[in-house]
């Protein structure tokens, strides 16, 4: 980034990562407190465009030139030919906010958010750990039931996890990696014959796994194998 | 003759109501209403299966009613033979049982049902 275009608020080492929304396009903006002119450079506003902070409102508020805005108000911005701008009454409403997880945009309705509702609005697999991205090597997962305040950062990152969990096969109990598991891995763990056939106890029905399948494994499934059976006399 | 527990309750956490008997000196595990496999009319039936030798089979295993499938157990040589006084159907099926765990057993007698084979 240019230096020029920082802004000029002194980062902690564990400040938050902040980013507005221009024309429903990621800015990626170090510090919440950032000029107009940060803004425009960033987003690439022309000239003869003006940037304008959503409340959704007739009224919404007009940046002035160099105008310092505090992301943590409101970081929802689209851009209108400054000709458009007509001259507005103070705006009343709210400003929109934004939150962004791996690049992706998200409005919330209210500052005060949870990691579950986060990873409800973005629709997280369960197969990943979500993190805000703050300026510090040392990210701490979010867990669902933490609470998150929309002016504490607004920028959040998903890594996978790999969750460890027990599954039985044959009445023994196994280690195994949540999620997808080849049945050729399952049978491998227990060394289960390549001509046997693996079923799965689930609910309450046997369900035969294709030697070339996959099983989505949680932990605390019950597997079984069997010769395939060849016996009838008909 | 008592089953090994962990092996009553693998199957108990799958099929509800599960329970054992024995007659005889022959043990025999009952499963009501159990699912059967797909395409089987009716879709659950009583299953009761013994998992020891019996009729000149390693194990058998014995429903409520007949089931019409299109699997490959189509001979019903077991028709209303009567085990703690109920009557019993099973077909000829012949469960391979290298795997001697009750679930193993099960699944394999549940193979003759299964109209699609690997």
């Amino acid at each position: 980034m240019n230096p020029i275009l920082e802004t000029q608020t002194s980062k902690t080492a564990s400040a938050a990562k902040w980013a507005a929304s221009i024309d429903d396009n990621k800015i990626a903006i170090s510090d919440p407190t950032v000029s107009e002119a940060v803004l425009r450079a960033q987003a690439g506003v022309p000239d003869d465009f003006v940037v304008v902070r959503d409340h959704n409102s007739p009224d919404d508020f007009v940046l002035k030139r160099d105008e310092m805005v505090d992301l943590r108000d409101g970081n929802v911005f689209y851009t209108i030919c400054a000709t458009e701008a007509d001259k507005r009454k103070a705006c009343e409403k709210p400003a929109k906010l934004a939150v962004f997880v791996d690049d992706r945009i998200e409005e919330i309705g209210k500052s005060k958010q949870t990691g579950g509702s986060i990873r409800a609005l973005f629709e997280l697999p369960g197969d990943v750990a979500l993190f805000r991205d703050l300026h510090s090597p040392n990210d701490v997962p979010i867990e669902a039931n933490a609470a998150i305040d929309f002016r504490d950062g607004p920028v959040f990152y998903t890594r996978a996890v790999t969750l460890v969990v027990e599954i039985s096969i044959n009445g023994r109990k196994y280690k195994t990696q949540a999620g997808k598991n080849s049945v050729q891995h399952l049978k491998a763990l227990d060394g289960v014959p390549t001509n046997d056939i693996l079923s799965e106890l689930r609910g309450d029905k046997f369900v035969d796994l294709r030697d070339t399948g996959h099983v989505q494994v949680k932990g605390g499934e019950v597997f079984v194998s069997h010769p395939q059976s060849a016996g009838s006399s008909r | 003759m008592s089953f090994p527990g962990d092996e009553i309750d693998e199957l108990t956490s799958c099929f509800a109501g599960l329970s054992t008997a024995s007659e005889g000196g022959t043990a025999f595990i009952l499963i009501p209403a159990m699912n059967l496999p797909a395409g089987c009319d009716p879709k659950t039936a009583d299953a009761l299966l013994c998992p020891t030798p019996r009729d000149g089979y390693p194990s058998r295993l014995f429903f409520s009613a007949k089931i019409s499938h299109q699997g490959p157990g189509q001979n019903w040589n077991a028709a209303g033979v009567v085990i703690l006084s109920r009557q019993w159907w099973a077909v000829s099926w012949k469960a391979q049982d290298s795997n001697k765990r009750l679930s193993a057993i099960l699944a394999s007698h549940l193979e003759a049902f299964r109209s699609c084979k690997k």
